[in-house]
């Protein structure tokens, strides 16, 4: 199952093999790019994307709200004291702000490396195509 | 019947129809259909989905009342719940979806070994039914509370609805149903929260005015004899408040019944988008649920506290006949001198149950019966779509996993839908039963599903993904070790009489076993051999979008590579 499942996978990269992936060279698109130079300036592209929206993540979810907590507590905002303010409000209104500014900012990096996806398009076709086999 | 009852009945009845309703206009005739629902559920669909998969009997009903008891550290279960979607969307969901199979056990198998796939089911397996016990009595509760039948009938008709929607329409029905499911729930917290926050300051949004009465609490907790409501670490220790946050983060993100959900997107972009969907949807509860927690709280306070028990107002008296509320006057004067949600660990005069806060909210605010019964049929929806998410993955664990993946590899698409009906209809008279007779342990152990799913799944999941070294033998010992530490310390703690070190109590223990696993699965890789070229290749593919086939259609190449093996 697992053999059926990986050829299939290769023939469509347009014929690169498992050596190559892991020599890490001479992977060639069909126009003959470099696949493995370009997947691997994508995937340097994706970590600078998280990294920094991680460290906002670990500042609100942890200094502010925990860390903090006690004397941001003497500030008072909207009538909050902050500290406390941080841990059942702020946090979670940021973290849902977070994921949706790496959706976007993905947006941007899929389509500066030209691997955007199509949306929905013939996903059924596909679907179908694949029923019986996997 | 009381009119409350009539009401509840009512929404009940009509909320059921529009479930079963769904189930017909979405029954599968495929695995794929049946598993992932074809790989179709738009990203705004897939939120709601999770956000109701997610938000469970505990969320709904216990949660504002949990906090309103532990003052400002119930962030816990506020950051914990929410913040491991962070982890989910950025490290997590995109690229389990770009892997494209049908469930979790099936990553770790195809990334490690046929050993570790089996590991992985038996704890997919365990933690999925710890949790899905205690979503059956949350039914079983909801009826006899609020439509007078007994807890065994009410189990009996949530399972009778949720065997015909789950096992008909797989995870398609489930996913349409939990999109009507998260609508039913939402408008039924936001409803009455909305009421109060109009009735008791002058602002009806709940987020914003809960403030002023926290300023209000504060002062009314003091001469109560409390610690302020807004003072942090109050209850647990600041490290304890920390372990355990990172613990439910941590275990939020390795929960196998919402790690599955993003499979059923039709694309990568999808799944990331449908994370940002999922905790908007689930921010709006738990925003909401703090201000709950502090109008609740300021309610019994003002209406009980330091008064004569004699003189209590009616919604005392009303929840006091079900057993939620007690008075026991310990010093006879006839006053009420202290309150307690916890009578094993801190004694008080008057006994609430947590689920108060939400269930009687509605009466508190002076809402009318037709919206005491939408709060049952809010109750029932978390309930019911929680448990019909966590019965899809036990059956595709067993159905898919075990019965196809080990021992029918040759079983027909016929055979293989089948086996899922079964596995999960066999699912749900195993929940029904726990539902009936809950095991002891349930309640205890739900808490600590988390810290085993953190101790286990995320660290080898994120590994597997981000370390491209990371190989099976790494990984296998990194899960067991993880989970035998995090086991054996909640256990000690527990059961075994040992003290807490530092302070972290058995809920957080589960953060420093992610850690551990984490240790020891990137020391035990560096020691071994590194995995075999076809996985590193099957590594680059679940990274990158297109590498290899794409997610949502055949890639150009495809036509140039025809013919190539």
């Amino acid at each position: 199952m697992r053999v059926r499942y990986r050829t299939k996978h290769v023939g469509q990269t347009g014929g690169y093999t498992m050596a190559d992936a892991s020599q890490g060279r001479s992977i060639r698109d069909p126009s003959g790019n470099r696949v493995s130079d370009r997947s691997q300036g994508y995937w340097r592209a994706n970590l600078k994307v998280k990294v920094p929206l991680l460290v906002i993540w670990a500042i609100f979810g942890y200094v502010l709200a925990i860390l903090l907590a006690e004397p941001l507590n003497d500030i008072t905002f909207i009538g909050f004291p902050l500290g406390f303010w941080f841990a059942q409000q702020g946090a979670i209104v940021v973290f849902v702000a977070l994921i949706f500014i790496y959706a976007k900012r993905m947006d941007r990096v899929d389509e500066e490396f030209d691997v955007h996806e199509e949306e929905l398009g013939s996903a059924r076709k596909r679907v179908q195509r694949s029923r019986g086999q996997a | 019947m009381s009119s409350i009852e009539v009401w509840a009945l009512v929404f009940t009845i009509l909320t059921f129809s529009l479930y079963i309703f769904i189930a017909f206009r979405t029954r599968v005739k495929d695995t794929e259909g049946f598993y992932v629902a074809g790989h179709g559920v738009p990203a705004v669909a897939n939120g709601a989905a999770i956000a109701a998969d997610w938000m469970s009997a505990a969320s709904f009903i216990s949660m504002a009342g949990l906090i309103s008891f532990l003052g400002f550290d119930g962030a816990i279960y506020l950051l914990g719940w929410t913040g491991g979607y962070v982890l989910l969307a950025l490290l997590l969901a995109p690229y389990l979806r770009k892997f494209g199979k049908y469930t979790v056990p099936d990553f770790v198998g195809d990334r490690y070994s046929e050993a570790a796939r089996g590991v992985a089911v038996v704890a997919a397996v365990f933690v999925s039914f710890t949790y899905v016990a205690g979503q059956m009595a949350g039914v079983g509760i909801v009826f006899s509370r609020f439509i007078g039948v007994t807890i065994t009938t009410g189990v009996i008709i949530g399972m009778c609805v949720v065997l015909v929607y789950a096992v008909l329409g797989g995870m398609k029905g489930i996913t349409w149903t939990q999109v009507a499911q998260y609508s039913v729930l939402i408008i039924a917290y936001l409803i009455p929260a909305w009421a109060i926050a109009a009735r008791l300051t002058d602002f009806p949004v709940p987020q914003v005015s809960f403030g002023e009465i926290a300023t209000t609490l504060d002062q009314l907790q003091i001469d109560f004899g409390l610690s302020e409501y807004t003072a942090p670490f109050t209850n647990r220790p600041m490290q304890d408040v920390f372990f355990v946050t990172l613990a439910l983060m941590v275990g939020t993100a390795g929960l196998p019944h919402i790690i599955v959900r993003f499979y059923t997107t039709p694309s990568v972009r999808a799944a990331r988008y449908s994370a940002g969907w999922a905790l908007l949807f689930i921010a709006l509860l738990y925003t909401t649920a703090p201000a709950v927690a502090v109008f609740a709280k300021t309610n019994l306070l003002q209406d009980v506290a330091n008064q004569p028990w004699s003189e209590r107002p009616d919604w005392v008296r009303n929840w006091e006949a079900t057993g939620l509320m007690a008075f026991e006057d310990a010093n006879d004067n006839g006053v009420v001198d202290s309150i307690t949600s916890n009578p094993e660990a801190t004694p008080g005069e008057v006994v609430v149950s947590p689920d108060i806060m939400v269930l009687a909210n509605p009466e508190i605010a002076g809402l009318p019966a037709p919206i005491v019964g939408l709060v049952a049929a809010g109750g029932l929806a978390a309930a019911l779509s929680t448990a019909s998410g966590l019965l899809l993955v036990i059956g595709s664990s067993i159905g898919h996993d075990l019965y196809y993946k080990r021992f029918r590899p040759n079983a027909t698409e016929k055979q293989r839908l089948a086996a899922g009906r079964i596995a999960i209809a066999g699912a749900v008279l195993v929940a029904g039963y726990f539902g009936v007779n809950p095991p002891g342990f349930v309640g205890q152990v739900v808490a600590f599903a988390f810290g085993l799913a953190a101790a286990s799944f995320f660290p080898i999941i994120v590994l597997g993904i981000f370390w491209k070294r990371t190989n099976a033998a790494g990984a296998m010992s990194g899960m067991v070790t993880g989970l035998t530490l995090t086991a054996l310390y909640m256990y000690m703690t527990l059961y075994g009489d040992m003290e807490p070190w530092f302070g972290i109590s058995p809920e957080g223990i589960g953060a420093i076993g992610a850690v551990i696993n984490f240790a020891v699965t990137i020391t035990v890789s560096k020691m071994t051999a590194p995995p075999p070229e076809e996985i590193q290749l099957l590594i680059e593919e679940v990274r990158h979008p297109r590498l290899g086939g794409e997610a949502v259609r055949l890639p150009d190449s495809e036509r140039v590579s025809s013919g190539r093996t």
